[in-house]
């Protein structure tokens, strides 16, 4: 499997404007990752309307690095207004410019943050824009993440049923109780039916101990699963301890990237 | 300035609305943490300026900002004398909340321009400033009408 890092984990630097998109992308490198996952709404200058300039300078940059975008992940809010939540329209091509998007910077997989509650609404929206995923080979990587169990978008992925509508599971699902924001841990038996679905994770961390290791996550056990699987796709690494404290995000990526190292190469 | 966040993980919560109120206090510390790009008020054409950095833990649209309140030394700034600029482009802060086009980047750092003249009375050295903003998220984490609040005193200083 690919390591690497999610450019989220440099969070306390990009937020408070230490680190821009092109310093984070150099320090993933130097730290030794296959590759980096990049937000848009985070990391992409110019958002929403980005020249293609920059977009340019991002995949050339990533790619002379010798690393590829595992995922570019983005937001489908209906918020967006504050007269009106967004039109089926308005979602419909938002998706398809992030699709674009993804492809051009050349990614294959596009992580969208969209609230699915009812999940068939997930279903519906995926369908709509299936034709526009397989044209540009963008693979729509619905994200798993806590307080949602496993399985709660096991019906989806059987309604869509296609090699572009895949899973992103994070690794917050099988956090144990003391993990920020936990209010009930998995076992990890119930990530081995996820894992044919699954294209590329975020192994999510939010401190560590004096090892090294994430005290709530249990990373050993995750990215075995993976390897036995013989799980091909994409690791990254996010680092969100940073919303709890500021501290250099250099060490924290570093420290996150040698745990993915040791349990899964 | 005072860093508002803890030194440890928030402890385990069990239940939605406890970790709504969570969600509430880590996001709106990180913001807080955040908000301030400088301790000082400057003055600025008719006015004064203040930095103010988005507090949100990506770039937003403007239009999430519902309300932006200042208050200098106990003193109310009104709606009507408060001013957002990003890039150059100056938004009445009652009207930010249609500007759904205006993008404020991750970080980013706007000027809010106060342009009450009572100001010019009640600014000292020191200051006592009270920011109060109500951003919403445009994709729900469950909190309350998807509004984070996010409060905020500090002192600042004037050279007058």
């Amino acid at each position: 499997m690919k390591l690497g890092l999610s450019l989220y984990s440099f969070g306390a630097d990009v937020h408070s404007g230490r680190m821009d998109i092109y310093d984070a992308i150099r320090a993933a490198a130097e730290i030794g990752c296959d590759g980096v996952e990049i937000i848009a709404e985070q990391h992409i200058p110019g958002w929403p309307n980005p020249s293609l300039d920059d977009l340019t300078a991002i995949r050339e940059l990533v790619a002379s690095l010798g690393m590829e975008i595992f995922c570019f992940s983005c937001y489908f809010g209906r918020n967006v207004r504050s007269d009106r939540p967004q039109t089926p329209d308005e979602m419909t091509h938002h998706a398809k410019r992030m699709i674009a998007m993804t492809s051009y910077l050349g990614a294959k997989i596009m992580r969208p943050a969209f609230n699915a509650s009812p999940v068939g609404v997930l279903v519906d929206y995926v369908t709509s824009v299936l034709p526009t995923l397989e044209k540009y080979g963008v693979i729509w990587g619905v994200e798993l993440h806590a307080p949602h169990p496993p399985e709660y978008y096991q019906e989806a992925l059987e309604a869509v049923d296609s090699p572009w509508f895949r899973l992103v599971p994070d690794f917050s699902c099988w956090q144990g109780p003391n993990a920020p924001g936990q209010i009930h841990p998995n076992e990890l038996s119930t990530f081995e039916p996820l894992l044919k679905y699954t294209v590329h994770c975020h192994a999510k961390a939010h401190m560590f101990d004096e090892n090294g290791d994430e005290p709530n996550t249990p990373y050993e056990e995750l990215l075995g699963m993976l390897a036995d699987h013989g799980f091909e796709g994409s690791v990254a690494g996010e680092y969100e301890g940073w919303f709890i404290k500021d501290v250099p995000s250099e060490k924290t990526a570093r420290t996150l990237f040698a745990l993915l190292e040791k349990h899964g190469r | 300035m005072p860093i508002e966040t803890s030194d440890h993980a928030p402890e385990t919560n069990r239940n939605q609305a406890d970790r709504a109120k969570q969600g509430i206090r880590v996001f709106s510390g990180l913001g807080q943490r955040d908000l301030l790009a400088s301790n000082r008020i400057e003055a600025a054409g008719s006015g004064w300026r203040m930095l103010i950095r988005n507090p949100w833990y990506t770039g937003t649209h403007l239009s999430t900002v519902s309300s932006m309140k200042i208050e200098v030394n106990g003193h109310a700034v009104p709606e009507e004398n408060t001013v957002i600029s990003l890039r150059g482009q100056q938004i009445p802060i009652a009207y930010a909340k249609t500007m759904h086009e205006l993008w404020w980047g991750m970080g980013e750092v706007a000027d809010v321009l106060l342009t009450d003249p009572a100001l010019g009375g009640v600014l000292a050295e020191k200051n006592a400033v009270h920011v109060d903003i109500d951003m919403r998220t445009t994709f729900s984490y469950g909190f309350p009408d998807d509004t984070l609040p996010y409060r905020l005193t500090v002192e600042m200083e004037f050279e007058k």
